[in-house]
């Protein structure tokens, strides 16, 4: 279960029905939830999970001392950061010629970027990490206050985080670092609900399986709740056989014990990406992964070989486009058809909602929709399909369409 | 801690399921021939459940002819006996065979056309050309 959520927060205290239409009497009556008696035993339970060993409840002296210390160690940080900003320079001028030489993809261009501004955030923090010489002990507590908000207020969620965190920082004499802090204190606004809470993990969860992204990759949240919805038990073949980078078989392999996860792609970039990705498993995996390289429009598979199907149809907006997608969407929704058993599940991902029900119709008895789940992903509404294969073949359908057709 | 596991290779139980007939003018293609020029035996955890589950979904002769073929076979059994769910030294053999047995380097081969499907890496390419579909 855990495994479909991204972030887990401890909560500290919540209110209901607070005003906030008002700005004066908003904010203070968000500062009383601060006002909670129990953060002693909040900070311990953190500490047991973050494995913390600095000082928490710092007194005044102790925290300009530190702040002191930050202030310099931020200044190493900057000076180390512009020498190797110089080197990156002349290296990027150098890979720049040889991606326009090599006809330069479009998507390594931009996967690339990912990772590289992932692997930059990683390397300030190790600079930062190396140049402080003090002691686990020696070190106060730092801290950022990050607002959630959504519903009509009249305050805004900076605004909130504002003063809640000048707040929490005159009473625990925390010091306030919106990069490289220890605590997360997250506040939640939901119309009139509102809720303290404290982050129990630094990263969202759902970056665990995948190391080289892609244009379109799926979180690993995502993939393990769309799994979910096709009820997979032991000894079944999952397919996806429009797997991009791999995301929703290599989360198969991870989570779901017992079952066969095939995956496969036509783009040679997405194939390179699903096997690094696949070769980047860690050990303690539950089930199996095989990748192959193949046209969904004309499967190289086996008649109802299949028990389950997960996969994230191309949307319209990143890759493809809205013309290829009617005729892809037809032709894979008819070939998975012939691949799944009679009775299988598919689960299909698309946010061309009007295009895949469209072909679903036009099957026939070959597919009925079981459920519909919407999905938040990035601002895009995505639609996730779970669909039951008829009991009939794929010739008695067929069959019984051609008839249909004729008779019009 | 961070293991990485040995490499993915294709396995004998994703060849039982592999077919040509996608192929224009290939009235069966199944089951795809093998050649081998680099394999791999590796070590997985046995789940009985698991291959017990799996083996009514494969076609069995197919599966003992492509072990065979690349000589790994052991003594896996030509014919499917019954009650096999309780027999755990055979299923060790079939979860040998299935799981453990990779192909890293070689061809799968069409046996109605001849046409030869490259493994590399442990992937095998499907794609057909134009003039095949």
């Amino acid at each position: 279960m855990l495994r479909s959520i991204d972030h887990l927060y401890l909560i500290v205290s919540t209110g209901k029905d607070i005003n906030l239409q008002e700005k004066d009497s908003a904010l203070s009556s968000v500062e009383k939830l601060i006002e909670f008696p129990n953060w002693n035993k909040v900070i311990d339970i953190w500490r047991s999970v973050s494995k913390f060993k600095g000082k928490c409840f710092p007194s005044k002296e102790e925290y300009l001392e530190a702040s002191l210390k930050e202030t310099s160690l931020k200044q190493i940080v900057q000076d180390l950061w512009k020498e190797r900003e110089v080197i990156e320079v002349t290296e990027k001028q150098h890979v720049d010629k040889e991606s326009t030489v090599c006809g330069g993809h479009k998507f390594k261009d931009k996967r690339n970027e990912l990772k590289q501004s992932i692997m930059r955030k990683i390397d300030r923090k190790s600079m930062y990490r190396n140049s402080d010489q003090r002691l686990e002990e020696d070190k106060v507590l730092k801290f950022r206050m990050t607002c959630y908000r959504s519903g009509n207020h009249c305050v805004t969620s900076q605004e909130v985080a504002c003063s809640l965190g000048g707040k929490l920082q005159e009473k625990f004499n925390w010091i306030v670092d919106l990069v490289n802090h220890d605590l997360e204190v997250v506040t939640n606004i939901r119309e009139d609900l509102v809720y303290l809470g404290i982050s129990l993990t630094p990263d969202s969860l759902h970056r665990r399986n995948i190391i080289n992204f892609g244009p379109t990759t799926l979180r690993a949240t995502v993939c393990y709740n769309l799994l979910r919805l096709a009820s997979p038990n032991p000894g079944d073949i999952i397919l996806d056989p429009l797997c991009g980078g791999g995301s929703i078989p290599v989360e198969g392999a991870m989570a779901l014990p017992g079952c066969y996860n095939m995956a496969g792609d036509i783009h040679p970039m997405a194939i390179s990406r699903a096997f690094e990705n696949i070769q980047n498993m860690r050990c303690e995996r539950k089930g199996y992964i095989d990748l192959s390289h193949w046209d969904v429009t004309n499967l190289p598979l086996r008649n109802a070989c299949v028990d389950i199907i997960v996969t994230d149809l191309p949307f319209g907006k990143r890759s493809g486009s809205k013309q290829n997608n009617q005729n892809l969407y037809q032709k894979a929704m008819l070939e998975i058809g012939r691949c799944i058993v009679p009775s299988g599940r598919a689960v299909c991902l698309t946010w061309d909602r009007a295009n895949l029900t469209r072909t679903i119709r036009a099957y026939g008895s070959l597919w009925s929709i079981v459920r519909i789940a919407t999905i938040n992903l990035g601002g895009l509404q995505a639609t996730a399909y779970v669909l039951k294969r008829g009991l009939e073949s794929l010739d008695t359908i067929l069959e019984k369409l051609q008839k249909r057709k004729r008779r019009k | 801690m961070v293991f990485r596991c040995a490499v993915h290779n294709m396995k004998l139980l994703t060849h039982n399921m592999l077919t040509s007939k996608c192929m224009k003018g290939v009235t069966v293609g199944y089951p795809l021939g093998i050649v081998a020029k680099d394999i791999k035996v590796s070590e997985t955890e046995f789940n009985s459940e698991f291959v017990s589950r799996i083996i009514p979904k494969l076609d069995w002769n197919a599966l003992w002819k492509a072990a065979d073929s690349i000589g790994h076979s052991g003594d896996l059994p030509q014919q499917l006996m019954e009650d096999y769910e309780n027999n755990e030294e055979f299923l060790k053999k079939v979860h040998h065979v299935l799981l453990e047995v990779e192909i890293i380097n070689g061809e799968l081969v069409c046996p109605e056309s001849g046409r030869k499907f490259p493994i590399s890496q442990g992937i095998p390419n499907m794609l057909l050309n134009e003039d095949e579909l």
